[in-house]
């Protein structure tokens, strides 16, 4: 008898844990945090970012990326860096777990794994969730959408091309970048490139700008947006003369799709407030799309591979070159301060006006970063690490 | 020693020699590596033991024309009875690789992991 009590109470509890557990996504809970202290920021915001990938998500609260991959970590976990605390935790709120293996929250089958999945590198974050890309079971590139409260909760929100993976085992991640509601994402399978969109929920995809049919290969990269207009970059090849070579810098209405030419030239480049940022053989550019004049700021030839556009400093990135590989301007061309490579920084990824990341190669990779907030003579970088 | 006390001290032993021979099997010697020179990036992948799905992917980063740094993959999977998967690719339209790393997979399950390696 007694035994019986004890069953039927077990069960009770039991269901009252599972209503518990159904109920509480639709709880609208903004917070919840594991033992790790893993938040989980859920109202969108505008947020000013100037990042060259899409490799770091920010959100209101701090920043998602993938973890790489090493000997310690061969099954790479969803990252959280708290911005306040600077605290990175795996993105999981499973108070029982020690983070590690395919069994935690953090980690997500991988595109390459049976029934498809995420590639990590691409990461954004929108209206409280996180997107990445990847491939469906029946090898579409896909955007996964992932709830941004270490529940591991993810499905796929939009199915936007087909691959031929399942004869080839082969495909390449595409550029995507969210804005406005929509997915905008290049075809790598496609000779002459076009800028498709597609709602974040799925839907029909619609060509928003196709390259020149006439030339042998179009290629479109660089896409990034500011203030809800999108650019990027279209580089044409007539034929197979390196010299004939052109390329442009296109904008996009994100609520009309309307594509207009915003200046004729090719590399790396930043937007912010109405101005393209840009290298050149005269020197570090900035360029008015209303005047269509273009300023030079530093008096001096380069070719750097990323431009970051923050709150108080232009920021040039080559970290291929020696010396340097940080240097930090002012809006009227001065140079303030010079940070070294001194963690074998291999990848820049960009920031805002608090955070830049990178890929840095040591031993092995990881990312890291540099906090902005520090005064210009102890700016340094760090490694990104659980903590 | 009560009954129960035995059953856990039995499924705590069976865990440890069951946990045991899957660490052994988990170790299986393996060797990675990776060379990357701006034209060409190559990876190479030994598992000890055969009949299973071998992968070996090199992780790259290339710089084009235009000075623009962007990353890639390539890849190798071999069936059967073999141990080993090679993978090498050869760049071209004025890219060059920087850098990148390998990882071996043996049956879809990350396994090694290589250092950087620098063109």
């Amino acid at each position: 008898m007694k035994k019986e009590i004890q069953f039927t109470s077990s069960i009770k509890l039991l269901c009252v844990l599972a209503a518990g557990l159904l109920l509480l996504p639709a709880c609208g809970k903004t917070e919840e945090k594991d033992a790790d202290g893993a938040a989980a920021p859920m109202e969108s915001d505008e947020i000013g970012a100037d990042f060259e990938y899409q490799f770091v998500a920010k959100s209101e609260n701090g920043y998602y990326f993938w973890e790489r991959i090493s000997p310690d970590h061969l099954h790479p976990r969803l990252m959280f860096m708290d911005k306040e605390s600077g605290r990175v935790v795996p993105l999981c709120n499973r108070p029982d777990c020690v983070h590690e293996g395919k069994e935690c929250n953090a980690y997500f089958r991988e595109h390459h794994d049976v029934g498809g999945g995420i590639h990590k590198k691409y990461l954004q974050y929108y209206e409280g969730n996180l997107y990445a890309v990847g491939l469906s079971e029946d090898a579409y590139v896909s955007l996964f959408r992932i709830k941004a409260d270490g529940s591991a909760e993810w499905e796929i929100s939009a199915k936007l091309y087909r691959t031929d993976y399942a004869a080839t085992h082969r495909w390449e991640s595409p550029e995507v970048l969210i804005e406005g509601g929509y997915a905008y994402f290049v075809d790598w399978y496609q000779k002459i490139k076009k800028l498709e969109r597609m709602p974040i929920d799925g839907g029909m995809p619609e060509t928003v700008f196709e390259g020149d049919s006439d030339a042998s290969a179009v290629n479109i990269y660089q896409i990034k947006s500011n203030g809800g207009t999108l650019f990027f970059q279209v580089i044409s090849y007539p034929d197979d003369i390196p010299e004939n070579v052109v390329g442009a810098l296109y904008s996009c209405d994100s609520a009309t799709g309307q594509c207009n030419l915003v200046k004729a030239f090719v590399g790396p480049y930043s937007v912010y407030d109405g101005f393209v940022y840009h290298s050149s053989s005269e020197g570090l550019c900035r360029y008015s799309i209303q005047d269509q004049t273009t300023e030079i700021l530093v008096n001096q030839p380069m070719n750097v591979p990323n431009i970051t556009i923050t709150r108080e400093y232009i920021i040039l990135c080559d970290q291929w070159e020696d010396g340097a590989a940080l240097t930090l301007y002012d809006y009227e061309g001065k140079e303030i301060a010079t940070v070294p490579n001194t963690l074998g920084l291999a990848w820049y990824f960009g920031g805002d006006s608090d955070m830049l990341f990178g890929e840095c190669w040591n031993d092995y990779t990881a990312l890291c970063f540099l906090n902005l907030n520090r005064p210009v003579t102890e700016l340094q970088w760090e490694k990104l690490r659980d903590n | 020693m009560s009954k129960i006390k035995k059953m856990v001290l039995g499924i705590a032993l069976a865990m440890y020699v069951f946990g045991s021979s899957v660490g052994t099997c988990y170790a299986a010697s393996n060797s990675i590596e990776v060379d990357i020179t701006a034209t060409r990036a190559y990876g190479k992948f030994v598992y000890e033991e055969a009949g299973h799905q071998i992968k070996v992917t090199v992780f790259y980063t290339e710089k084009d024309s235009f000075g623009l740094i962007r990353d890639g993959d390539v890849s190798d999977t071999q069936f059967g009875n073999v141990t080993t998967a090679v993978v090498s690719r050869s760049n071209s339209n004025g890219c060059q690789y920087l850098g990148g790393y390998a990882v071996g997979y043996v049956d879809g399950s990350e396994r090694a992991v290589s250092g950087p390696a620098y063109a």
